[in-house]
């Protein structure tokens, strides 16, 4: 008898026992998709982190948190710590430790995807490229990250406003539309994600609502195309600890405030500070209004300074790498963080989640095991009696060891095979909901080669104790008691 | 063709069994006539091999097969002894045709489906063949235990008690199909039984 047919015996005795075999199955796949999930999740990851440091050597921006300030500059997944003074990145720009630097301004996003100013350095260090059209030039022309075009929807010369913050709703800049001009091509980097404008553009939608002329407010909408005013009596806007959801517009403590809306609201807020101090009644609206301008008093500084979220900056050399990242944390207001660092610092605390979830992983595939044995047990105790023929046939006791073995490492490796398709069913279902970028049909990884010998060694050792019970059934025994134990 | 000499059985609980001289030449067919519990069964699977014996011989076809090594016994059994049972097993995953197939690739032999048609078609049973056993009648299952006996051409057919689960006209049945099968002109048969309905058929009878 050649091998072949032990494999069929085998097969055709786990589809006898159809159920118990589909369950068993069913046990291992899961217990394998999670593992063959992990491994995907962990090296897309891997993979996604260090293709989007893109040679950034260190980070400065606003105090605090300094895996939150390259999370949100340079990941773009985390609210940024806060503001730049613009004087003082340009001052560190000129640093001779420094080869280049680019800015990154953030503030607003159009339906969840960031819009980012910046210079158009940002997608020459991702080496993106345009699909469609030209890079945007002037203030208020935009390029958009491929994800970003193909989700919108937009397309060329398409206007759209900015919605403040980071939430696909919130406080919606419609006096200012921006204007595609650009699409790029896909990189599967995070600038895929990205909305890229220049720094200016972002200053403008931020202060040209109550900082500019009267002329310019009554400018069509379409037709931004002259430069930024920088010397307006330009307070500007403070995005300090990532509060973007409440957006002071109207925060009219600039007294030079020309716009009509804010005359009114200003003559209203001291008529309501009036009759605060009298003790009287206001309404919601007013307390609201009030709130919003005493908060803006207190919290907004008056400078005259334009600021951005981060820059980011390559070294000339490395030496840069001890001397700058103090010289920065030590003498400017600024903190600077290192991508690199920082993210090794996420990743390995990730690493504790997914070793924690493998754990529990290799508990499934275990309980599967034991699943397997059960099965194989009861199946044993209920086809003695088909032992005994393929005895009488002429089948050896080794044989019968083999096929009963064979059914373990069946389930084991069909339980693997599922455990594949399931992993890749979530992930590919996972970016429709949301939960992960779209990374496209995963490859294949050698550790998952690996886990399928790990499974087949549990699944044939769940087997080899009815497999050694069937190697020693008494045929005698078992005819002459019709295949009753 | 099959010889039986000196033959002694010791079971593990001690008990001792000594049977009689049995010759059986090719194409004979004897009844093996005892009550439940004389030993039938022993001597069915001593002369199969499923037992060994204390002492004694057992030759088949020149044979000995007490001399024969476990692996042996089993490939010398799956390709020259065909058996027959009270019950009727079958492996259940398998149509009827799978089931004869198994008989013949479990012996070693390569399938022999022409000789697997015969035995259908001269048994009734070939419509049955991709039929599950389990769903054939209590007759069509005794006739394919016949078939799957015969599936190997084997030199002997030993059946323990084959007739103890059918009514009187599956009985007659069953002992017409074996007086008259052609497909077993050479073959010596065996049976062992405490059912007096046989008796008359068989010219040689050993008592136990």
């Amino acid at each position: 008898m050649n091998m072949m047919y032990e494999f069929r015996l085998a097969f055709l005795q786990l589809t006898a026992r159809a159920s118990g075999s589909l369950i068993s199955l069913l046990l291992f796949g899961i217990g394998i998709a999670m593992i063959s999930f992990l491994i995907l999740a962990s090296k897309q990851i891997d993979d996604q982190v260090k293709r989007n440091l893109a040679g950034i050597d260190l980070v400065a921006g606003a105090k605090g948190s300094p895996l939150q300030l390259i999370l949100s500059s340079v990941m773009h997944i985390d609210y940024p710590t806060g503001n730049i003074s613009l004087a003082e990145a340009d001052q560190l720009s000129r640093h001779p430790m420094i080869r280049e630097t680019i800015p990154v301004a953030l503030g607003d996003n159009h339906m969840g995807f960031r819009i980012v100013g910046t210079t158009l350095s940002y997608a020459t260090l991702y080496e993106a490229s345009l699909s469609e059209g030209v890079w945007h030039d002037k203030v208020l022309e935009v390029s958009l990250g491929y994800q970003a075009a193909k989700r919108t929807g937009l397309s060329l010369g398409d206007t759209f406003t900015g919605v403040h913050g980071f939430q696909t709703t919130g406080h919606s800049h419609d006096d200012h539309e921006y204007t595609v001009t650009g699409i790029m091509k896909r990189t599967g980097l995070v600038i895929d994600n990205l909305i890229l404008t220049s720094v200016e553009s972002v200053w403008k939608v931020h202060d040209q609502e109550y900082c500019d002329d009267h002329d310019h407010q009554h400018d069509h909408h379409h037709d931004h195309d002259h430069d930024h005013d920088h010397d307006c009596s330009d307070h500007h806007h403070d995005h300090h600890s990532g509060e973007y959801s409440i957006h002071h517009h109207n925060s009219g403590q600039n007294e030079s405030m020309t716009e009509h809306h804010d005359h009114h609201h200003a003559d209203m807020l001291g008529d309501i500070q009036k009759r605060v101090e009298a003790g009287e009644d206001i309404s919601a609206e007013e307390m609201a209004i009030f709130q919003q301008h005493s908060t803006g008093v207190v919290s907004t500084p008056t400078t005259n300074d334009p600021e951005i979220t981060a820059l980011l900056i390559m070294y000339r050399g490395p030496a840069a790498a001890i001397q700058l990242p103090r010289h920065i944390n030590e003498n400017t207001n600024m903190q600077a963080a290192s991508p690199a660092l920082e993210l090794h610092r996420l990743l390995s605390l990730l690493g504790y989640g997914f070793r924690t979830l493998k754990v529990l992983a290799w508990i499934i595939i275990i309980i599967s095991a034991i699943n397997v044995f059960i099965h194989l047990f009861n199946s044993l105790r209920q086809g003695l009696f088909e032992l005994a023929l393929m005895r009488v046939s002429g089948a050896g006791k080794g044989t019968i060891f083999v096929v009963v073995l064979l059914q373990g490492v069946f389930l084991a490796m069909g339980g693997w095979i599922l455990g594949l398709f399931l992993s890749r069913g979530i992930w590919l279902v996972l970016p429709s909901l949301q939960v992960l970028p779209s990374a496209g049909l995963p490859g294949f990884h050698s550790a998952e080669l690996l886990l399928l010998l790990y499974a087949t060694i549990a699944g044939a050792l769940a087997a080899a104790i009815p497999a050694s019970m069937a190697y020693n059934t008494d045929v005698h025994f078992t005819l002459k008691n019709n295949g009753r134990i | 063709m099959v010889a039986v000499n000196n033959l002694r059985y010791h079971y593990p609980d001690g008990k001792t069994f000594i049977f009689n001289d049995l010759v059986c030449a090719a194409g004979e067919k004897m009844l093996v006539l005892g009550v439940s519990g004389s030993g039938k069964t022993s001597l069915l699977h001593l002369i199969a091999g499923i037992l060994r014996p204390a002492t004694g011989s057992i030759r088949i076809n020149n044979t000995e097969i007490t001399a024969l090594s476990a692996r042996t016994m089993d490939r010398f059994r799956g390709q020259n002894i065909g058996m027959i049972f009270q019950q009727h097993y079958f492996f259940h995953g398998m149509d009827v045709m799978e089931n004869l197939v198994a008989a013949q690739k479990l012996s070693g032999s390569e399938s022999d489906r022409q000789h697997l048609d015969n035995l259908m078609h001269e048994f009734g049973i070939f419509k049955l063949k991709n039929s599950k056993p389990t769903a054939l009648s209590q007759g069509e299952q005794q006739r394919f235990s016949i078939a799957r006996a015969l599936a190997n051409k084997p030199l002997l057919v030993l059946a323990d008690e084959p007739t103890s689960s059918l009514d009187d006209r599956n009985c007659e049945t069953f002992i017409d199909m074996i007086m008259k099968s052609t497909s077993s002109n050479k073959t010596g048969w065996v049976i062992a039984s405490h059912d007096n309905r046989l008796k008359e058929h068989f010219d040689h009878v050993y008592g136990l």
